[in-house]
């Protein structure tokens, strides 16, 4: 059983993982996300966690580097946006990245500003950058 | 520690910009509004600046944490990199150019051959207007206020071909030189055609200065020097 969402959050850290996690407390399990949808399907309640990193200070090659890294240690992962619109050809200016993160580009970095990172819960913490 | 620091930093940052980025739209919104006074930028304005609140309370209460974490990270001595000074260095770099530049373009104009700047102060409706190295034609249902062109004529004589609709309201014309110097005054003027001719004896900044009192119509002007030089 899936179902799909329609949801845009203007707090897209905490808001959005809060939402993510409560909807896994349900028993839903996030399989996709689009621009403004969310994907689900069933899932036994609080069998997953879930963490919305920004990776927007990135440039496209690390955040796909450190997209790769975590799911080489087993986590499932998602891009998600926080610009809505179609883009192509776009180069946007990002004060708050780093080096050639500070620009992103569609195709690229621009809409893939954040990660969700889903884990299984297993009692251990799901902070990895957050040592 | 520093790590959470400068996540939430970044984030912060994030959340700011985007929420400028609405009331930047919404205060430009807002200026068209009372320029226009039409309702519609108004709605716009309003709607941006929802906009920008959604985005500015998750801001505050990252600063908060930021705030917080800076706090504690002081009591640890340790000093945390600042993205606020980064920040502002980043757009004080772009700003600056941008800022130059629009002096830069404001300067050309001014002192171009025969373009100007617009000076005015008014309120118009459904106004339809066309101006060009030579001539400046409007045409409006309903204009009051004031607008004025600049314009630069070298050293000769000038026609001023004029016409003038009036439907109902006063218009007044003026043609002025740079020392105050007055080329042609009309006022209450009616439905008309004239030619004013206007010697500039030397390169001199001439303004062209329409001022409505709910005047319905339009008007035409048209300036060529005679003889053209070299003809």
């Amino acid at each position: 059983m899936t179902k799909r969402v329609y949801r845009y959050f203007f707090d897209f850290t905490e808001g959005q993982e809060k939402w993510l996690n409560e909807m896994a407390a349900k028993g839903w399990r996030l399989v996709q996300c689009g621009q403004l949808t969310y994907d689900f399907e069933r899932c036994a309640p609080g069998e997953y966690e879930y963490a919305v990193e920004l990776v927007a200070d990135k440039s496209y090659a690390k955040s796909k580097d450190y997209k790769a890294f975590l799911e080489s240690i087993g986590y499932k992962t998602f891009y998600k946006n926080v610009n809505v619109g179609l883009y192509f050809g776009t180069i946007k200016w990002r004060p708050w990245g780093e080096g050639a993160g500070q620009f992103a580009t569609a195709p690229g970095a621009l809409q893939k500003e954040l990660i969700i990172v889903e884990k299984k819960k297993d009692g251990k913490p799901l902070n990895f950058t957050r040592i | 520690m520093t790590d959470l620091l400068t996540r939430y930093s970044k984030i912060r940052l994030v959340y700011f910009w985007y929420a400028g980025r609405m009331f930047a739209l919404a205060l430009m919104l807002l200026i068209f509004t009372v320029w226009m006074k039409s309702v519609f930028p108004a709605l716009g304005a309003v709607l941006f600046g929802a906009l920008g609140c959604l985005w500015l309370r998750p801001g505050l209460r990252t600063s908060q944490k930021v705030r917080r974490l800076k706090e504690e990270a002081k009591t640890n001595e340790y000093e945390a990199p600042s993205m606020r000074k980064k920040a502002l260095k980043m757009i004080a770099a772009a700003a600056i150019p941008v800022f130059l530049a629009w002096i830069a373009y404001g300067a050309l104009n001014s002192d171009g051959l025969q373009s100007g700047l617009q000076l005015d102060r008014y309120s118009v409706q459904r106004m339809v207007q066309s101006g060009g190295d030579n001539y400046w034609n409007a045409s409006y249902g309903k204009l009051s206020g004031y607008r004025q062109r600049r314009i630069t004529l070298n050293e000769g004589t000038y026609t001023f071909a004029i016409e003038i609709t009036t439907k109902s309201g006063d218009l007044n014309l003026s043609i002025t030189g740079q020392d105050g110097k007055e080329y042609y005054k009309g006022s209450k003027l009616p439905t008309s055609a004239f030619q004013v001719q206007v010697d500039i004896p030397a390169k001199e900044k001439i303004t062209l200065r329409v001022d409505a009192k709910g005047h319905s119509g339009g008007f035409k002007m048209k300036w060529e020097q005679f003889p053209i030089p070299g003809a």
